[in-house]
């Protein structure tokens, strides 16, 4: 695998940001200047990572261009997120922000993230369907966000209380994470040699990526954080190591399943899941109904949340079967052209089969009647021979042997057609009686 | 005044009565509506009057219920949904009336205020108007069918969520009923609105057979929504009592749905034929974007619509307001649960679909090539035909010679008897020539007495399967066997290629027997060829179009369900599989021609018939 000279431009800045990174946490105090650093370096890498990913979509295999726009995507997000971070932590010095606009980015992002390992580049047969994924993967999505809505979000926009925003907050990033890593872990035994180093390469910066973020949780409650501390290497880390990872993007190259029909059954169980996500957001307003000590105005917050989510995922549900049901009528059109294609060449093969048939027992009749056909030369021949023959019987004689080549040349050119059809026809054209 | 208006209308779309019911039903509704009349006008507001206008109105819901129970019992498929719901509707109409006759008629009182009783008075008009939704009258692939009960449960859900959210719920706010009453009116007159508007939409849309039904319908449904507003304002009025003027549109209605029930009765026997040749409009794609589908969709995204109201409406946490949103939460997840899987079904049917379709590809693909190959033989009958005609043409010829010879020469000579050994051979290759020519033509099943023996010899020894090297085979004939009925070209050619199978077969392990036996199996005939070959792989699939174990280019897997269509033809049959010993074994049941009477034959001649 050869690096483009840019690629590994982009590779040694990553690799020198994340060194920075180590000399200036070991040796500076937390100041100013260094919130204002720390907050710098993680968009400085992203940018990076963005770029290198950029260079990859100029491939053209299978789902690869929609694979890497995903993840160029959802790093995006997590650009925008660090961006907010760096506005409100140096720019505006406000000490105490609002969390939710950054967060949302940074669910957002995994949100794309996952979405582009579900898609499994590493399949050639992959993403026949992606029109209906389209729909199931704004589904999950908005589900995601109504989930946050629902357990994190009122925390802060109708009470303000860390305490209780921050663990649920962590906890959906949680969940996220590990659902992502599942699903590496899948594609990763489903996948075979460079693609699986990819995958096993993916795993491991998610890894990261989770344990940051616990530790970042951790170090937040405990009140030890600051930004640019050591709290921050792991997901400075993953980022070089993505940016690493995405420079090596060109070698990778989609192969055939072995099972294609399982690609079906997959597509089938997204849907399902997506369902199902639909599904629970009733159960959990139920559930919260009965549950006793949250503040009203929480309760009521969502409620119209989920009243709010419901209205929105029904009419992508509605987008989704009116997608199917024109798809599938459009096939039942398809099949039913198709089947009666497929009776008219079963009839013509039924002719054909009559006429191999036919061809076998012409054979068989040919040789059948040369027999008698040499018997009656033979005769004819020993009457010819016959010194005591009227003139007027040895005509007849001769007529019939006439006949007998007549009728035995209509037989040869029979069996020389049937030994090989591919000569042209003798031509036993004319009425018989002529000659 | 309002019979004036209802009884022409019931009258006029009568176009094509269907048959004698559907008169009398028309009899009937003008016959009921006239004495309910004629009693209004005798008789005054009186314990009689009642009795005899309950007794009426229960009698005809009673006919109603048990007419469509028939119905639903009689008919098939989506029919028999249709009559499913007009049967539950009529069942709780009958249950409400029954209740109010014993109130009235025994207890001398009102029926007293209960949600039950008000339910059942509203709950009768959900499967009526679900009815006509059903879509009787067109035909569309049974997968299409459970979309649209599934649509069909979603409005009914719908329908009563509703009910139950806007009227319902009146009934826990503290405090008198006027509030509860007044909802409990306005949602059955729009209850009486739908079932009036969506009867008559599916009659001013629906044409064919049903067009007629759907008509008595709407007019029935106009009847009773009439009289349903109209004693809305009359009881309130304090004017209305059973058996007045006011009772004449209810009962007309009433009659009208034992009318409905008598034409669709009259419908039924030929409906699987009606509903199949009225197939024209049977697209499904145009189907799904009908009113069900959309207006499921609708309904299922503005109950989180109203959710939000409600959420924005009203800030004290009562009883009401807990009671209409765990309703509608509760709804949501049922409609959702109704949509997923609804949305599952079409998924996968939708995947079905695509396997299918490849299948049927790899199938015309797999084929298409020996096709390409067969055409060059397409003009291999015209071929044989004219060659045999040659031959036959010929031998004429010689014949004439020989028996000009024959009648110059003296008897006994060496020339006549050379000329007539000629005479006799041309007569023998002329029989051949023909036989030749029989089979070139295309000729219609000629069932007639065959005996099986020669013809297997004939096809064994057109199979040339004596001059094989390492092939064996053996004939044994059961004595008592009957003659088989039969066309014994046809059989030939199916003894042809079984035969054919087994050589095959033997030739690719180098040799062996085969075994063929002929034995009476009272009343067929059975015949078991057995070879000592390979065995078939899949026995159970020989006989299916383009099954073939054959390379590519050999064979093209038609041959033996072509045999198998000239069994079946001949009411027989055809069946296969792998001796204990080893090899493969076929047997051929064929109707035995002595056992078989003249009518047994005259059905078999049928079946030729029907086949060709």
């Amino acid at each position: 695998m050869s690096l483009q000279p840019r690629q590994k431009r982009l590779m040694a800045i990553a690799s020198a940001v994340f060194v920075l990174h180590l000399v200036v946490g070991a040796t500076f105090k937390p100041s100013f200047g260094l919130t204002l650093f720390g907050d710098a370096l993680p968009c400085v890498l992203l940018i990076l990572a963005i770029l290198a990913v950029r260079e990859n979509f100029r491939i053209h295999r299978g789902l690869l261009p929609l694979f890497w726009k995903l993840m160029a995507a959802g790093f995006f997000q997590m650009f925008l997120s660090e961006c907010y971070w760096f506005y409100y932590d140096s720019l505006r010095r406000h000490s105490n922000p609002s969390p939710v606009l950054g967060d949302v980015f940074f669910l957002l992002a995994h949100v794309f993230f996952l979405s582009a390992f579900a898609l499994r580049p590493h399949s050639a047969s992959a993403g026949r369907d992606i029109r209906l994924r389209n729909v199931d993967f704004a589904l999950l999505m908005f589900w995601w966000l109504a989930l946050y809505g629902y357990f994190a979000l009122p925390w802060q926009s109708v009470i303000q209380d860390f305490s209780k925003y921050n663990p649920a907050y962590y906890l959906l990033a949680l969940i996220q994470h590990l659902v992502i890593i599942m699903v590496l872990a899948v594609v990763w035994k489903r996948s075979s040699a460079f693609w699986r180093a990819f995958y096993g390469a993916c795993i491991l910066i998610f890894v990261l990526i989770a344990v940051g973020n616990l530790l970042l949780s951790v170090a937040i409650d405990k009140g030890l954080y600051y930004a640019s501390s050591f709290f921050d290497t792991p997901f400075l880390l993953s980022l070089v190591l993505f940016t690493i990872i995405a420079s090596l993007g060109p070698s990778l190259e989609p192969f055939e399943d072995k099972t294609p029909n399982r690609e079906l059954n997959q597509s089938l169980w997204t849907a399902r899941i997506a369902m199902l996500a639909i599904l629970s957001l009733p159960i959990i307003a139920i559930l919260g109904t009965i549950e006793k000590n949250v503040p009203a105005d929480v309760a009521r917050f969502r409620l119209r949340l989920v009243f709010g989510a419901m209205l929105l995922l029904s009419a992508l549900v509605f987008r989704k079967l009116t997608l199917l049901a024109r798809e599938l009528s459009h096939l039942v059109r398809l099949s039913q052209a198709s089947l009666e294609n497929l009776r008219s060449v079963q009839a013509q093969v039924t002719h054909a089969e009559k006429l191999t048939a036919l061809g076998r027992l012409a054979a068989g009749a040919a040789h059948e009647i040369s027999n008698p056909l040499t018997a009656i030369l033979g005769y004819s021949e020993l009457l010819a021979d016959l010194p005591s023959l009227s003139p007027s019987d040895r005509e007849s004689a001769l007529i019939i042997q006439k006949q007998v080549h007549r009728a035995q040349s209509a037989v040869n050119s029979l069996r020389n057609t049937l030994r090989n059809p591919d000569a042209p026809h003798p031509t036993l054209t004319g009425k018989p009686a002529d000659s | 005044m309002m019979s004036n208006g209802t009884k022409p209308a019931n009258s006029a779309p009568v176009g094509e009565p269907p048959a004698a019911f559907s008169r009398l039903g028309l009899f009937l509704t003008l016959a009921v509506a006239v004495f309910t009349l004629c009693c209004a006008v005798a008789l005054p507001k009186s314990y009689s009057l009642a009795w005899i206008g309950d007794t009426l109105q229960t009698a005809l819901l009673a006919a109603f219920a048990i007419l469509s129970f028939q119905n639903m019992l009689r008919s098939h498929a989506h029919v028999r949904g249709f009559w499913m719901m007009i049967f539950s509707g009529a069942s709780i109409w009958f249950a409400s009336q029954v209740v109010w006759s014993i109130y009235e008629l025994a207890f001398h009182m009102q029926v007293p205020d209960s949600p039950l009783a008000d339910f059942l008075l509203i709950a009768k008009l959900v499967p009526l108007t679900a009815a006509p939704l059903v879509e009787p009258h067109k035909t569309q692939d049974s997968r299409f069918r459970a979309f649209g009960l599934l649509d069909l449960f979603i409005l009914i859900l719908y329908s009563l969520y509703l009910f139950a959210f806007f009227v319902y719920s009146y009934r826990l706010v503290p405090g008198p009923l006027n509030l509860y009453n007044s909802r409990f009116n306005v949602a059955d007159s729009v209850g009486d609105f739908l079932f009036v508007f969506v009867s008559g939409l599916t009659f001013f849309k629906s044409s064919g057979r049903w067009r007629p039904i759907f008509g008595i319908l709407f007019l029935s449904a106009l009847s009773y929504g009439i009289a349903s507003s109209l004693n809305d304002v009359v009881i309130d009025l304090g004017r209305y009592y059973t058996g007045s003027f006011y009772d004449i549109p209810l009962v007309s209605g009433m009659a009208g749905f034992v009318w409905l029930c008598l034409s669709g009765r009259a419908l039924l026997p030929s409906g699987e034929a009606d509903s199949a040749s009225s197939s024209t409009e049977a697209l499904p794609g145009r189907q799904l974007h009908f009113l069900p589908s959309h207006l499921a969709m609708l309904v299922t995204i503005s109950t989180p619509a109203i959710g939000l109201w409600l959420l924005t409406t009203q800030s004290n946490a009562d009883r009401l307001f807990t009671f209409r949103l765990d309703l509608t939460l509760g709804t949501i997840f049922l409609l959702t649960l109704l949509l997923s899987i609804k949305q599952d079904l079409l998924s996968v049917s939708l995947f079905g679909s695509l396997r299918h379709l490849s299948h049927t590809y790899s199938s015309i693909d797999r084929f298409k090539h020996h096709l390409v190959q067969s055409e060059k033989l397409a003009t291999l009958g015209e071929l044989v035909a004219n060659v045999a005609n040659h031959i036959s043409d010929a031998m004429t010829r010689i014949r004439e010679q020989s028996a000009l010879i024959t009648s110059r020469s003296p008897a006994d000579s060496r020339t006549g008897s050379l000329a007539s050994k000629i005479g006799q051979y041309a007569q023998r290759t002329d029989s051949l020539a023909e036989n030749m020519q029989r089979f070139a033509q295309e000729t219609p099943l000629q069932l007639a007495p065959v005996e099986l023996k020669p013809l297997l010899e004939t096809a064994l020894h057109l199979s040339r399967i004596g001059k094989l090297p390492n092939l064996n085979f053996e004939l044994q004939e059961d004595p008592s066997c009957p003659p088989v009925l039969a066309d014994s070209s046809q059989l030939l050619h199916v003894f042809l290629q079984i035969i054919a199978n087994a050589i095959d077969a033997l030739q690719e392990v180098g040799g062996g027997d085969l075994q063929i036996s002929i034995r009476p199996c009272h009343p067929q005939v059975c015949v078991q060829f057995s070879d000592s070959g390979p065995g078939i792989s899949q026995p159970e699939r020989v006989f299916e179009p383009f099954f073939t174990t054959k390379p590519v280019g050999k064979g093209t897997g038609m041959g033996l369900s072509t045999c198998y269509g000239i069994i079946r033809q001949h009411s027989g049959d055809i069946s296969c599989g792998n001796r204990i010993e080893g090899g493969a074994y076929f047997t051929i049941f064929l109707p035995a021609a002595v056992s078989a009477d003249s009518s047994a034959r005259e059905s078999l001649l049928l079946a030729a018939e029907n086949a060709r």
